[in-house]
């Protein structure tokens, strides 16, 4: 494609994603390889993109970036949701219930000195945390947002988490 | 950004490799290293643990006390993003049903434009949203798509947004929906939730154009609940959330607008919708600019009005830009905030883009005022009254008009801001849009050798608000 092309509309990338077989095979087999998603239930993740792309289609001037950034999203939250589901159904194994009752105060202690350092936590951490676990932004993003070069804030994270990481040893 | 060359891979790296925040080459690489060293996959272990806990209390709703500094209080409906109810497709059937959706979106296009050039006049408007049907798919996808673009319009026009989405809702609420619907195409394809969260959205989106928060609390409040039960996307919550951070701004509840301007910010640069991340970086200004951290908002808001430029969104730009310069001048960097713009004149066209310029030199104007540069506010002043009467914005041209006497009247020049003040009755008087005895207040305060600035300024502010009032005033 050379640079004077148009991007493709909307249309075009929801029709390539249901029905362009090359389009089609390259995202199944991301969904397989990256998720360990069956290929049916990647294909209903596809057909959920290719609505969603619709539903969306006046907003988006990059559709094909959408079409793999939602898939990607669809891609995960399918994964968590049949982890979660998974865990309800789980039965309590004897492993589960063979845990001493000594593992319990362990656990608070863990958690004590879990909360403790993190009040310790250096305030760009603190930042990278919050943005990450609580506001819901990416870390690599959240790591961007700090404003600092990226040597300093590797060092005070890499830091911070050997010491939040020690907390659960 | 990792260091994935070192020998060792670092903490950081491992995290955002158990939280699949890694670009997919350096994953690989992550991984090849990962097969082969046993100290990097027992730290990988550890990681794990530290974010399954981390991430298990933040999900409970309990964050640990450390990272509580951007929670938005419980009880609170944005508290965390809703769940959303997977709507999934009957396996087999989605092809089909996604090759109806193509064509029904295609088709909606003319319907769409039609309830768009309706939405300013009541009668039609109600015609035309009585004759859609919501067994047509393509229907459903113009009335979503109108809502849709009504809200990205929404500087040219709240109040008649606010009647659409009202109408549209009026009309989702009557029309009957039948158990066997839930099965239906059109309703698998467009759901009615979804339709319903989009109109709340435009509703909310223009009470908080009228100033009307309470109102635009419960629309949007309504709008983040139908589009999670609707199925609906991460862009649409999103979405939501930034007109909700906008809302919280104006209210004086800064810190909670940040962190749903931020949020927002989130989704739509991870889904590559940049001029959303725009507007969500735009909200974070204002946000910030709410908490007196000028600094922030100008970089905040530079970041948007980049992409604002890129784009040609020039309402975005012009809005974004006066932010800039609001926030300039309360820094005390005002030949900053000229250089902006100055910048932003050398790349509009008068002609072809006269109604910005116009805001944008009203803007320049406020900026000269407040470092004490009367004339040459005065100057600048006129010529956006002027461009605002050739772009047909009569209530815009007033305001610029009468701030340009008061220019002139702190300058000193009272014989031509009383000269200004005579044109500025006489066309107030052909729009009949102030009462007679306010013009006579402000010929009263600028009388005299020495007249009452504080006065002149204060009957101005309130005039302001009476044309705007009178007669509509688009602001950038």
């Amino acid at each position: 494609m050379s640079d004077a092309d148009p991007p493709p509309t909307p249309r075009e990338v929801a029709e390539a994603v249901l029905f362009d077989p090359r389009q089609r095979s390259k995202l199944l087999r991301y969904a397989g390889t990256r998720f360990g998603i069956e290929t049916a239930d990647a294909e209903d993740l596809l057909q959920e993109t290719a609505l969603g792309l619709l539903r969306q289609r006046g907003s988006v001037r990059n559709p094909d970036g959408f079409a793999f950034a939602t898939f990607r999203a669809r891609c995960t939250r399918f994964v968590e949701s049949r982890r979660l589901r998974r865990e309800r159904l789980r039965p309590q194994t004897e492993e589960d219930e063979s845990i001493p009752h000594e593992a319990v105060p362990e656990k608070i202690d863990r958690q004590v000195a879990l909360r403790e350092a993190l009040n310790g936590i250096s305030s760009s951490c603190r930042r990278l945390l919050s943005a990450y676990y609580i506001e819901g932004q990416s870390l690599n993003e959240a790591a961007q947002g700090l404003t600092l070069p990226y040597a300093i804030v590797s060092r005070r994270i890499n830091r911070c988490l050997e010491r939040l990481r020690a907390c659960l040893n | 950004m990792s260091q994935l060359k070192a020998p060792h891979l670092d903490d950081f790296t491992l995290l955002r490799y158990v939280t699949r925040d890694l670009e997919d080459s350096e994953r690989d690489e992550a991984a090849k290293h990962l097969n082969g060293c046993e100290t990097c996959s027992g730290l990988l272990r550890e990681i794990a643990e530290l974010d399954e806990e981390l991430r298990h209390r933040t999900a409970q709703g309990d964050p640990p006390e450390g990272l509580e500094i951007l929670r938005l209080p419980p009880g609170d409906p944005f508290r965390s993003r809703p769940p959303t109810v997977e709507r999934r497709l009957r396996r087999g059937d989605g092809a089909s049903l996604a090759a109806v959706a193509l064509d029904a979106s295609e088709r909606a296009r003319p319907t769409c434009e039609q309830i768009l050039g309706a939405t300013r006049e009541s009668g039609r408007l109600i015609t035309l949203i009585a004759e859609i049907s919501m067994t047509d798919v393509s229907h459903r996808f113009a009335l979503l798509y109108a809502l849709q673009e009504a809200g990205r319009r929404i500087a040219e026009g709240p109040v008649a947004a606010l009647r659409f989405a009202e109408e549209a809702l009026a009309y989702l609420r009557r029309e009957p929906f039948r158990r066997e619907d839930s099965e239906s195409e059109a309703e698998r394809i467009v759901p009615r939730l979804f339709l319903r969260g989009q109109a709340h959205l435009l509703a909310g989106q223009a009470c908080n154009w009228t100033l009307e928060f309470e109102r635009a609390q419960s629309h949007l409040e309504l709008a983040y609940r139908s589009f999670a039960r609707g199925g609906g996307d991460e862009v649409s919550l999103a979405s939501v959330e930034q007109v909700e951070s906008q809302r919280r701004s104006f209210i004086g509840r800064g810190r909670e607008a940040l962190t749903l301007a931020r949020r927002a910010a989130a989704t739509f640069e991870e889904l590559g919708l940049q001029d959303q991340a725009a507007r969500a970086k735009a909200a974070q200004g204002v946000a910030l600019a709410g908490l007196n951290r000028h600094q922030e908002a100008v970089e905040s808001y530079r970041a948007a009005l980049l992409v604002f430029e890129r784009y040609g969104l020039w309402s975005n730009y012009v809005g974004v830009l006066n932010n800039i310069a609001t926030c300039l001048t309360k820094l005390g960097r005002f030949d900053d905030a000229r250089r902006e713009y100055a910048r932003a004149l050398r790349r509009l066209s008068r002609e072809r883009d006269r109604s910005f310029v116009a805001y944008i030199r009203h803007g320049l104007a406020d900026v000269l005022f407040a470092a004490g540069l009367y004339r040459e506010a005065a100057i600048s002043l006129a010529q956006a009254g002027r461009l605002y009467r050739e772009s047909g914005l009569p209530a815009s041209s007033l305001i610029a008009a009468l701030f340009e006497v008061e220019s002139w009247a702190r300058l000193g020049d009272l014989g031509r801001a009383r000269h200004r003040l005579d044109l500025f009755l006489e066309a107030v008087d052909q729009h009949r849009a102030l009462d007679p005895s306010v013009s006579r207040e402000i010929e009263e305060a600028l009388s005299g050798s020495r007249p009452d600035l504080e006065r002149v300024a204060e009957l101005r502010r309130q005039t302001e608000e009476t044309l705007r009032e009178r007669l509509g005033c688009a602001l950038a």
